[in-house]
Parts: C-alpha cells; structure tokens; sequence
C-alpha cells in the first residue's frame, strides 16, 4: 500500500517540477500534494450489511466454487481490495459464502463457500453460480467478511440488478429488500459466452476503513 | 405431543422472555416498549407495565422476584416494582454508533449488557447507568447474550460463529470457542451450565467454570436450535427449534439435561418459537409473535 501511495506522490512532485500542476502562489509542495490526496480520498467504504447466520469458520482457499452440473447462471465474481484513498490493500482476506441455485446454503460442508487472500495486487476472483433466493430473503445475494491488518473488518453483501425483485429498476426497488443498506451494493451484470452455455460476470470492488 | 394448555394473546410482538424467580410467571418483552408479566395459571390476563416507549431489547428481574429490569432500543434501562400502576425508574444509556442486537440482565438485575451489529458490547450498572467497556469485543453482529448466575460472568456470541465467556467485572475474557456456525441461543443453568446451541443444530452443555464442553447432543437435519430455557432445578432443557430450509417451520422439545433423553415433544402447530422459558417447575411458556403459549410437562 505505501509503495502505491509513494508512486502517486513522486508523479506529483514530478507534476509540480515540470510545472504541468499549477498551484497558487504561497503553496509549497507540502500544500499542493495534501490539497492533491484529500480530494483523492473521496472513495466511499463499501457499505455494511450483516453478517447474517450462516458464516461459517475455516472455509476451503478456492476461487472455483462450483461443480460441474451445478445448476444455475454460471458466474464471475471480481474485484480489488482498496483503501479509501484507493491504494491497494496488501494482506487482506476475503471470505465468500452463498446460497445455491435452490437458495439453501450448505449447513453440513463447504459447498459455495471460499475464503480469497488477493495479495500485493489486492485482486480477488471466485467462480460460482447466480445465488438462489433463500426463503427468508428477498433479494439474491453473496455475502462477504472482509478483513485486512490495520482495517476495520467489513461485513457486506452483493446484489445483482437483474434480480427479478427488482422489476429491472434497482435505483426504485432496491429497497424492497429491508436488509439491503445501499444501492452501491446492487451491481450490474455482463453476459458473455453462447447464447446455450452463457456466463454473468460482476464486478464488486471493496473498499476498507482504517480501523 | 403436547397442546397448549393456555394461550395469552398480547398487542405486539413479544421480543424477550424470562421466568420470574420464586413465582410461577413469566415477563415477556414486547415491541412497543410494554412487558407482560403472566403465568398460564392466570388464563387469559396480564400485568401490563410500559417501562420504555421503544422496542424492548431484554427483561430481567432482581434476585426476590419483585422488581423488573429491561432495557429497550432507545437506550433505556428501566426498573420497574412488579405491581399493578407501578412507575418505572429509568436511565438512559449510549448504546453506540451501531444499532443494538441483543441484550441480556444480570440474574440479580443489577447489571445489562447490550451487543451491537459490529460486534461491540457495553456493559451498564441498571440503576445508575454507569457504563463498563469490557476488553472483549466481536466482529460481526451479536447473536446472543446471556449472564452466569451468581457471578459477573458473561457469553457472548457472535454472527462470525464464536462464543466468548467474559468476566463483566474485569472484562477480562476466561475463553473464546470457535463454534464453525453461528450460535442462536445461549442460557445458564441455575448451577452455571451453559447451554449453547444455533446454526449447527446441536446443543453443547459447557462446565460452569472452565467452560470445556461437556456433552453433545444434535437435532436431526434440517432442525436449527433458536431457543432455550433451562427448569428452574436444572433438570430440564426446553428447546425450540426452526426448519433451515423455510426459517418457517418449527416446534419445541424437552429433554433431560443429564440424559439427553427427550421428555416430551411439544406440538407448536409448526410454528417456529424465539423465547422460552419455564413456568414454575412443569409448564413450558413459548412466545410466538404477539402470542404466549403454554404447555405442561410431565416427567418421566
């Protein structure tokens, strides 16, 4: 993270020698690169949601969650794990857990359940299948524990804005679902692969408070 | 199979329920700030008392039975005398930046301790709302609360599938037990046994000091455990229990705390129940939304 941070402020003060920043008269270097960064940390944490029941310690470090013959939407499920300043997190860990097709989770093993380490690069991938919807929910969703040294601990969850909950209007209907905290959660999916086998694939970028 | 032998249907939905010591009846916590104090001997009547305006988190009483504590959403901690027109004394409390999701009263009434939805507990002296901030903390909503009679010793159980025992005096934590799923339910014996059972379907009985586990017993799938509530001499253990495919369907069973062997099996109607407690030694009171509903048991 600081050797991100670092690069962004060397390009600066590069900026400011080439005179390619312009700063009023009266700012040091000081000024400008505080001025520069404030109006860069205005990433908002990703929103909290609960942790709800079914969390469940030590699952398996798999990015492919499902099996062959799962039934339901092949999905993708990417991202970064950043600050809100933007600098990548190095050391964080990202534990995923869903329901299946049906919409039940897996009480007895470890099925649609992964815990993700992203790395220095702060990327984090899983393979799975489009979440059914669980009787006492509205809204499909994907739930996330998100920890990292020097952060707080994140609880959040994803939602897709084709769920048919939210009658193809998620900024409307989002709030059908009581449990849903904010909109930036709902997220939009993109279809590839053949029209017989395709795959959704979603982008979910986590964004972490310093504790 | 058992069918209720009373039931007492109240205005709200009940949100917490406790035996009141030394008597035959049971304070029932309800969402608009109400506590229904009832025994099914009493048919269909109550002592209706409004401590709080808001939604009540728990309900405790002192050690002889005639005092009430409850604390509710809006942060107050109320006592109130167990009298018809009594008048709450009340404080108010911080509850914290994040919402409340489970309390519970010390035995003796003189101490409540309130979990919130990222993890952190606040313990509060209930009559001057003096507030204590243990060392021990979770990191995920709170899933359930309870207090060790005849001492300062609390557990503490997080949605991130943890148990922590803590002392509420020192806040110093005695032992934290990775549980693998979530825990519903969390009561003390008169003795100091805890029982412990959720997500996972079994109910594990753990010594009253060490608090190493001391036996076992699992409900068949797809039967969670969601509530508990021990006899008043220990001997028994009701439990409720909610079908994890519907989070709909339910019942209730007792068993005998030693053996493990069911005493009787209630029959709810299929309706899941999420608080329960003993009525005198024989009558097992459940609440089921804005109804309370009781059933005797007799012993083998």
């Amino acid at each position: 993270m600081p050797q991100r941070e670092w690069s962004r402020r060397d390009v600066l003060r590069q900026c400011l020698t080439a005179g390619a920043l312009v700063v009023p008269a009266g700012w040091g270097e000081a000024e400008a690169l505080h001025a520069w960064f404030e109006v860069q940390k205005n990433l908002a944490p990703t929103a909290h949601c609960e942790m709800g029941p079914f969390y469940k310690t030590h699952a398996p470090a798999q990015s492919m969650m499902r099996t062959p013959g799962d039934r339901g939407l092949h999905l993708t499920v990417a991202g970064r794990v950043i600050s809100v300043h933007g600098d990548v997190i190095d050391g964080a860990r990202v534990e995923v857990w869903q329901a299946d097709d049906g919409g039940l989770y897996d009480l007895d093993g470890f099925k649609y359940r992964a815990t993700l380490e992203p790395g220095a690069s702060g990327d984090y991938k899983f393979e799975s299948v489009m979440p059914g919807h669980y009787p006492a929910r509205v809204a499909r969703h994907v739930h996330y524990f998100v920890t990292a040294p020097g952060y707080q601990p994140l609880t959040t969850q994803l939602y897709f804005a084709t769920d048919e909950v939210f009658e193809g209007n998620p900024d409307r209907h989002y709030t059908k679902d009581p449990l849903i905290t904010s909109r930036s959660l709902v997220r939009p999916v993109t279809l590839a692969g053949r029209p017989d086998a395709p795959l959704g694939s979603v982008e979910f970028e986590l964004v972490l408070e310093k504790a | 199979m058992r069918t209720p032998m009373v039931t007492l249907t109240l205005p709200v939905d009940v949100t917490s329920l406790i035996a009141v010591p030394r008597s035959p009846r049971v304070a029932a916590g309800l969402a608009d700030g109400h506590v229904a104090i009832w025994s099914p001997n009493e048919g269909a009547t109550s002592l209706l008392l409004r401590p709080h305006t808001a939604r009540v988190l728990a309900v405790g009483t002192s050690a002889d039975g005639t005092e009430l504590v409850s604390v509710a959403g809006d942060g107050t901690i109320a006592r109130t005398p167990i009298a018809p027109g009594a008048t709450p004394a009340s404080v108010t409390v911080d509850l914290g930046p994040a919402p409340p999701r489970a309390a519970a009263c010390s035995a003796e009434g003189s101490r409540v301790v309130i979990g919130g939805e990222k993890g952190e507990l606040r313990v509060f002296d209930s009559r001057t709302g003096a507030r204590t901030t243990p060392a021990v903390a979770h990191r995920a909503e709170l899933m359930a609360l309870a207090f060790q009679p005849g001492s300062s010793v609390v557990a503490s159980a997080s949605a991130e599938a943890d148990l922590s025992l803590w002392d509420a005096a020192s806040g110093r934590e005695i032992r934290r037990i990775d549980c693998g799923l979530s825990l519903w339910a969390l009561e003390f014996s008169p003795d100091g046994t805890l029982a412990a059972g959720g997500v996972a379907r079994r109910l594990t009985l753990y010594a009253a000091k060490a608090f190493e586990p001391t036996s076992n017993m699992t409900l068949e799938a797809p039967n969670m455990i969601v509530s508990l509530a021990w006899s008043p001499d220990g001997r028994l253990l009701a439990i409720g229990h909610i079908d994890s495919d519907t989070l709909r369907k339910g019942g209730v069973r007792v068993v005998d705390a030693s053996s493990r062997a069911v005493v009787t099996t209630i029959d709810t109607g299929g309706s899941p129940t999420f608080g329960l407690a003993f009525s005198g030694a024989d009558t097992v009171v459940g609440a089921f939304g804005r109804e309370l509903r009781g059933w005797s048991v007799t012993r083998g």
